[in-house]
This record gives structure tokens, C-alpha cells and sequence, in this order.
């Protein structure tokens, strides 16, 4: 469990903030024809860089308060690399995740969502300019993804899954029996 | 995480190999996997009063209730 909420958090989920910012649009001309997706964007892009920038900067305090090891804080910035490694080792394919809709809840609700999300995207589209309605994904499956699917591998079925959202594609981060 | 790491004692720091993982596992688990209290905006599919994410959420809501609810229209954790 230990190293699957790890890999989850250090390696994986990440790459959900990054693509994040491809489903997001804060130009101030938006203010006028949907202010509310506008504002989700501004949100995002800003915890998006207090998540990779500013995060690394709590490690000070952290250790000097006895919760994390003095490493922790070396100027390599151990979670940064850690964070850059899952990021440079790129989103897979899995074409066959369908598969797993019927042993996943989380599967099944992803599937079958993306399909309503992106058919709704297309009446909507209008209402949002500038904006890849995949990467727009990303933001409400990150949160899923962080409130689930790491409870899958507390439940013995050690599943983490997500969504690939530019490519149109899913992966799974890992499969343990 | 949110859900089911109810104890953050849960993940073993003193593991020899695994330990330091531990510490930030807690740490994260304690300080930024709960919804953040106090939001002055709406932040869920749910309740948005917006066309696309209301047309959305009452579909997916028809096939997991529980996952619907937690659908966000932004990344604020």
C-alpha cells in the first residue's frame, strides 16, 4: 500500500496536473461568456503551480518540526525529481482497460463518463473557446482519481487507474494481485 | 486516500526501505487530501447551475452517485 500511494502521489498524479492545464482557458475574455469555467481554470492553474513550485518550499518546516526526515530539504529536491521522473516516463496505452469495467467501479465509472463528457463537451462546446475538451477531463478525474483510486489498493484489489486525457487513452499506474 | 487511509500512522516510517516514502505519505494524507474547508466558490459538477457540468453530473449520476458528487470542475487539493 505503501509504495502504490507513493507512486500514485509522487509519480502519477501529476501528469493529471499537467494535462490539466491543456483543459483550461484564463483569458479575461472568457469573464464574459462563462465566467464559472474561467474561474475553475485561474484555480487550477494556480494550485497547479503551488502543487510542483511551491510545494518542495514546506520541507524547511517540515523537518525542522520532526515530520520528515532532513532530506527531505536538500537542494536536489528529492519529491521534485520524483515528481519529473513520472512525468518523463510519459502516458501509456492500455486499449484494453474496457476490460476492466467489470471488476472496477472506478473503470466503469470513468468509461462510462468520458463518453457523456465528451458528447456534452460538443453541445457546450461554444462555451468553452480555446479549450481541448480531453484535457478538460483531467480535472474532474484527478479528483476521483485521488479520493478512489488509492482506495482500491487499500481494499486488496491494489488497482490505481486513470485517465489519459490528451491521447484519448487510458493507462493504468498498477496492477497487483 | 481521503477515503479509506483513515489513520496516517497506517503507513510505517520506521520501514527501512519504504520509511521515507512514509513521511511524506503522512504528511499528505494529514494536510492535502480532504476537501479544503472554507471555499468562497462552488467547485463541484454538482450544484454549478452551469449548463455543461449540471448535463453531466445528472447523467453520471445515474451510474455511481458517489463518484458524481465528488466530480470537480477545477483542482484546488
Amino acid at each position: 500500500m505503501l509504495t502504490l500511494t507513493e507512486l500514485s502521489f509522487a509519480a502519477q498524479h501529476v501528469k493529471l496536473h499537467a494535462m490539466a492545464n491543456w483543459g483550461v482557458n484564463v483569458d479575461e475574455a472568457l469573464a464574459d461568456v462563462n465566467p464559472f469555467f474561467r474561474q475553475s481554470s485561474v484555480v487550477t492553474v494556480l494550485y497547479n503551480y503551488f502543487g510542483y513550485t511551491s510545494f518542495n518550499g514546506f520541507f524547511e518546516t517540515w523537518a525542522k518540526e520532526g515530520l520528515v526526515s532532513p532530506g527531505w530539504m536538500k537542494p536536489e529536491r528529492p519529491l521534485v525529481q520524483a515528481f519529473n521522473h513520472g512525468i518523463k516516463a510519459n502516458v501509456w496505452q492500455h486499449s484494453q482497460i474496457v476490460e476492466l469495467v467489470k471488476y472496477s467501479e472506478f473503470v466503469n465509472f470513468v468509461v462510462q463518463v468520458r463518453a457523456i463528457f465528451t458528447a456534452e463537451f460538443q453541445k457546450h462546446k461554444d462555451l468553452f473557446p480555446g479549450t481541448d475538451g480531453e484535457a478538460s477531463e483531467s480535472k474532474w478525474v484527478y479528483n476521483l482519481f485521488e479520493t478512489h483510486s488509492r482506495s482500491l489498493s487499500n481494499n486488496s484489489l491494489l488497482l490505481l487507474s486513470c485517465f489519459q486525457c490528451l491521447l484519448v487513452l487510458f493507462f493504468i499506474h498498477s496492477i497487483t494481485a | 486516500m481521503d477515503w479509506n487511509l483513515k489513520d496516517p500512522l497506517w503507513l510505517d516510517v520506521d520501514d527501512p526501505r519504504f520509511g521515507k516514502m512514509a513521511e511524506v505519505g503522512r504528511v499528505v494524507k494529514v494536510g492535502f487530501v480532504s476537501d479544503v474547508p472554507g471555499l468562497y466558490f462552488h467547485k463541484r459538477f454538482k450544484g454549478s447551475g452551469h449548463p455543461f457540468y449540471e448535463a453531466v453530473y445528472k447523467k453520471a449520476a445515474k451510474i455511481n452517485k458517489k463518484l458524481a458528487d465528488n466530480m470537480d470542475t477545477c483542482i484546488i487539493k
